[in-house]
């Protein structure tokens, strides 16, 4: 139960946030991008996290390690292509249109993505909030012998 | 908060030092004060390493909470500083005692 | 040592502990609040603080961990509120903050104490 590893715990929530962040604004920046290096139009991405799940507790365990079962962390353990079909939209003078002149745009809702941004940056803001007062408390303990 | 005071002859008392407890110098008395100087310098040492081992496991990170090593380092000195207080008592009261002359 | 260590001093003690736990595990709701399917846990903060007043030799027991009632759950599953966490932040910070202040006037008793007497 120590409060260096609370700032770890905070600190990996901010990269965790901060990488949804970038995955989401990539979706966002090519939303209208109809081709890619890899052929078609570009694929939606999105994060799945997850916590490091909890160790059942022991008899006998001490205070600092009983504490250290509640304090996970979390981390991205996936960056998922979305599945989603490509919408098709009639558009016979595209450049990558097909013989019946579709073509194929990413699956990706604007309103959705700038929704998850602004869950990520709260988010990311309550953790950085998180991690000065851990600060704060740890500063004031030094003071104990000062 | 007023413990702290009224504990305080408590600790003269457990040691030996009181006005009651003095006697001519000689061997015993001479060794009842060595007692209860080497009772409180074995606090200290024991305050003292569990403050060593706190601090220890704090800056190797292995789970100490920053305000227990705090605390552990606070009361050893606490501990240290009230062993010098028992040594000087002690001290005033064997030149006391020495100083009767018969 | 018992002039060193009062009912009061071991009772700062206990509770800068338990608000160290109430700070681990704000932190770790507030880390996962992205989690799919992760639900909020709290220090059952009032039942410790009694156990702590009664005097009760609560140093080698953990605070009791327990899940938090009354809360939403999204449709991912998590039911972590920012509001809530983000106001235990600041209440356990000031708490710690204020047990320590009281913390050092204790020992600065102990060392006037003892001085006093020289």
């Amino acid at each position: 139960m120590n409060l260096f590893r609370v700032m770890e715990i905070s600190g990996s929530a901010l990269l965790a946030e901060r990488m949804r962040a970038e995955i989401v604004s990539a979706n966002l920046a090519n939303a209208e991008t109809t081709h890619t290096e890899a052929g078609g139009p570009y694929q939606r991405m999105h994060v799945v996290f997850g916590a490091r799940p909890p160790a059942l507790p022991s008899f006998g365990m001490t205070l600092a390690s009983f504490a250290d079962l509640h304090a996970e962390d979390v981390r991205v353990i996936n960056v998922v292509r979305d599945g989603a079909a490509p919408v098709q939209r009639f558009e016979p003078g595209h450049p990558d249109a097909d013989a019946q002149g579709y073509v194929a745009y990413p699956a990706i809702n604007p309103a959705e993505e700038m929704v998850n941004l602004m869950g990520a940056a709260r988010a990311y803001e309550m953790n950085s909030s998180a991690l000065t007062s851990t600060k704060n408390m740890i500063q004031s303990a030094i003071t104990i012998l000062s | 908060m007023s413990n702290a005071i009224q504990g305080l002859p408590q600790v003269g008392m457990d040691s030996g030092v009181s006005g009651s407890a003095m006697r001519p110098a000689g061997a015993s008395g001479k060794s009842e004060f060595m007692d209860s100087l080497r009772n409180a310098m074995d606090q200290v040492g024991q305050l003292q390493s569990e403050a060593d081992g706190r601090v220890a496991q704090l800056l190797t990170g292995n789970g100490q909470d920053v305000h227990s090593a705090m605390i552990a380092v606070e009361k050893a000195n606490l501990t240290f500083q009230m062993m010098v207080q028992v040594r000087n008592k002690i001290l005033q009261a064997y030149q006391q005692v020495s100083g009767i002359t018969f | 040592m018992s002039w060193l260590n009062t009912a009061p001093l071991m009772l700062m003690e206990r509770y800068l502990d338990v608000n160290t736990m109430r700070q681990t595990i704000v932190s770790t709701n507030a880390a996962n609040i992205d989690t799919p399917g992760y639900h909020a846990r709290d220090v059952d903060f009032r039942g410790e603080l009694a156990r702590a007043m009664n005097g009760e030799d609560t140093s080698m027991t953990s605070p009791f961990v327990v899940p938090v009632r009354g809360l939403v759950s999204r449709p991912d599953g998590n039911n972590v509120s920012v509001d809530r966490e983000a106001m235990l932040l600041a209440e356990v910070q000031l708490q710690y903050k204020a047990a320590i202040a009281i913390l050092r006037a204790q020992f600065a008793q102990i060392t006037t104490a003892i001085r006093e007497g020289q």
